[in-house]
This record gives C-alpha cells, structure tokens and sequence, in this order.
C-alpha cells in the first residue's frame, strides 16, 4: 500500500485516530517512521515561551478592567452602545445641572454646577469616566484609520472595517457633543473631523474602488489624523492614569 | 459547582468586584493565548483587556454547564481575530523587511535564528491557520474543541493545523535539519 501523506502524518501526531491499515503500515514501513519522526523533530522544536509577565501582572489587568466596568451598571451584550448610552446619560445630567444652575431661583449655589467649560481647570475638563469612554473612542478610531491607510488598492475586502466604522460612528457623535459639552474642545474638533472619514466607510456597501479609496487615503494623510488621534489619545491616557491613584477605596484592591 | 461557577454567581447576582477572581485565574493563561496568536505584547494586552470586558458584559449568555476557560479562549480568540484583521496587511509589510533567518554553528546564533524563523513562519499563515494550530499545539485542545471554538467543521480545523504546520516546516525545517 501507498505511505502515509504529509496530512495523515500531522493528525496522527496531534491525536487523531488511524485507521488500523494505517497504523499496520506505519509499524512496517522504514520511510514512513523516518517522515514521522523527522515530523515529531520539527514540531518538537517549536516552543514559545512568550515575554516575561511581572508577578502581579493579574492585578494590573483587573486595576485597567475595573474602572471600565465601573461604566457598567451589569453586563451587558453591545459594549458600544452600552458606551454611547453612558455618555448620552451623562450628556442629560450635565445639561440638567448647567440648566439649573443658571435658574435665578435655584437653591443651589450657581458656581458648584454652571461654571463656564472656558474657567474651569483643564485637569476638571472630562470626567474620570468619560475620559475613559472617550479614550476607548479616539483609540478605536486610530486603529481604524491605520488600517485603512495601510490597505493596498487590491484588498477590497472591507467587511471587517465597515462594521467597525458603523459602531464608532454611533458613538462618535454623543462622545464629541459631551467632549463639547465639558470643555474639552480639541476633543471634540478632532471628533468633528473624522466623522466624515467614518461615515464614508460605514457606507462603503461592498468596498471602495482603487480611486476611492486613494481618495480616502490621501484624505487621511493629509490632515494628520492618525498623529492627531495618537496625541490625543495619550493626553488622555495620561489624565485618567493621573487619577487613578484617587479612587474611592471601595473599588480598590 | 467549581471556583469559575460560584464566582460568577456572585457577579451575576451584583457583586461586579468578585470578577476579579476570574481575572486573577485566567488572566496568564489569556495574555500567553493572546500573544501567540497576535505576536506582539501590547496587542496581546489589548486583547486580555477586550477579552475580560467582553466576558463581563455577556456573562449573562454564559451557559453555566460549559466551561469558562473554553468560552473565555473562544472570546480571547475572537477578540485576536479582529485585531489581527485590522493590522494583517500593515504587518506583512514589515515581515519583508526582515532578514532571512541565519543558521550557524554556535547555539545562541542558532537559537536566534530559529526564532526568527518561527516569528516569520508564524506570520506566513492566516489567521484560521494560526488560530488552529496555537490551539492545537500550545494550548493542546482537541480538533473537536478547537472546531467549536472556531465555529468550523471538523474536516476545515485539520485542514487548517496541517496547512499551518507544512507552513512552518518550509520555514524551519532547514534549522532542524541544520542541528
Ligand atoms: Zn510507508
């Protein structure tokens, strides 16, 4: 009978039953017990250890988690809409206090809750957990764009970046108005300026032809915006890792 | 019921800290999934991240009877599948510009060289093909598992870890041999 192919060699190594004809073969065959063995060198070789993680690595992770989940009241299943429905929650209440405050028969004290977005404190602008709303938005977004400036005319399979454009851009608009809405205008511009971009790609049905998404490219490249998303990106990582330190010792560990 | 089934009870019942201990149980193994499959350690962390917040927000879907580890790895999967869709392209640009592999005698060249190899060897298959045979080889599930991990038949999962594995023996066979 015939040896054994290269596929039968490399199932029967990871576990697959033979049939007994095979096996028969393999017991009597030289060859067959050379390639198999030669097999088992090769992919005893490959080993991966992968980088050192420190001790507490866990604990980090759960101290960069926690403060997500905290935008969370309970799980739930569209993580971006639960985002967007946060951000528009926060949006109402932000309205609501400004609307008081500027009530002349309001009890309550006008400068703990209307003082203009222009005064306050750049550190006060976004709030911890809008920061980190927003810091999840601008970085998406970044990934998307690099993506797409990266695509080569003849990849026109942009299923994957269609769908994520159409997440983001129901996000896109509460983040930028509430970016607006707390003082953080350079947010909200930077927002502002890559909502066409998304919408463009949300739409894109079946993909963009060569000059479209030449269009596209250059469009992206020539305002800077993967730099300007990256720089914003990290000023805001900055500011919530700066706040970290702050909060309630009830959520921490 | 284990450890995973009354942790996520209490989750479930509102106490959101208790999470937490999931973190703490899987989180490694997570992160040595991620990075096999992404090959790069701040896509690997962004993957845990994703991987951890998706697992909370749809622990209401979790079907009790399963296993958390096996649907936190398909999760985990998943979560390195989109990433490495987006930057799939941007990478293989970077691979041609990385030198051939070099086989010499001495054994630190060597080992060099044969992880060269194996990054260069890993990045040649596509992400199915990866996917299975990270599966299959490191984290040593089943084609059965590994096939409802995937959402694929039987026949496509071994199709899938003996494309990847000739792959990487065009690859690194030569250095074997060379030793
Ligand atoms: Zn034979």
């Amino acid at each position: 009978m015939s040896h054994l192919t290269e596929e039968q060699q490399v199932l029967a190594h990871y576990g697959e039953p033979l049939d007994d004809a095979l096996v028969a073969h393999l017991e009597s065959c030289e060859q067959c017990r050379r390639d198999r063995d030669t097999l088992v060198a090769s992919l005893a070789a490959i080993e991966d250890p992968g980088p050192e993680l420190p001790h507490d690595y866990e604990q980090q992770v759960w101290h960069r988690l926690h403060w997500q989940l905290r935008r969370d009241a309970r799980p739930n299943r569209h993580w971006w809409l639960a985002s967007a429905a946060a951000s528009a929650l926060l949006l109402v209440a932000v309205g609501f206090l400004a609307g008081r405050g500027s009530r002349p028969n309001d009890p309550v004290p006008t400068v703990r809750h209307a003082q203009p977005a222009a005064e306050r404190p750049p550190d006060a602008t976004l709030d911890a957990v809008m920061t980190s709303a927003v810091t999840e938005q601008v970085g998406r977004s970044e990934r998307l764009l690099t993506s797409l400036s990266n695509l080569s005319p003849d990849e026109s399979d942009l299923e994957a970046e269609r769908l994520t454009a159409e997440r983001l851009l129901v996000s896109n608009r509460i983040h930028r108005a509430v970016a607006r809405e707390q003082g953080a205008p350079e947010v909200a511009a930077l927002l502002d300026e890559i909502e066409p971009i998304l919408l463009e790609i949300a739409h894109s049905g079946s993909g963009l032809d060569d000059s479209e998404l030449d269009a596209l490219q250059e469009r992206i490249e020539s305002r800077g915006l993967i730099f300007k998303l990256r720089v914003i990106s990290s000023t805001l990582e900055s500011k919530s890792s700066k706040r970290r330190p702050s909060s309630p010792p009830a959520t921490r560990l | 019921m284990d450890d995973d089934a009354v942790t996520i009870d209490r989750v479930l019942g509102g106490d959101s800290d208790a999470f937490r201990f999931l973190v703490e149980r899987h989180g490694r193994a997570v992160f040595r999934l991620a990075y096999r499959l992404t090959r790069s350690q701040q896509d690997a962390d962004d993957v845990v991240q994703e991987t951890f917040l998706r697992a909370y927000r749809h622990l209401p879907s979790f079907d009790a009877r399963s296993s958390f580890s096996t649907w936190l790895f398909r999760i985990a999967t998943n979560s390195a599948c989109d990433l490495m869709r987006r930057s799939m392209r941007h990478r293989t640009e970077e691979l041609d510009e990385m030198s051939e592999p070099v086989v010499s005698d001495g054994d630190p060249a060597m080992r060099i060289g044969f992880r060269a190899a194996l990054e260069r060897g890993m990045e040649r298959l596509t992400g199915s093909e990866r996917t299975a045979f990270v599966l299959r080889h490191f984290e040593g599930m089943s084609i059965d598992e590994i096939s409802a991990v995937l959402g694929t038949e039987t026949s496509a999962t071994k199709q899938a870890v003996f494309r990847a594995v000739r792959k990487l023996r065009q690859v690194l066979d030569p250095l074997v041999r060379a030793t």
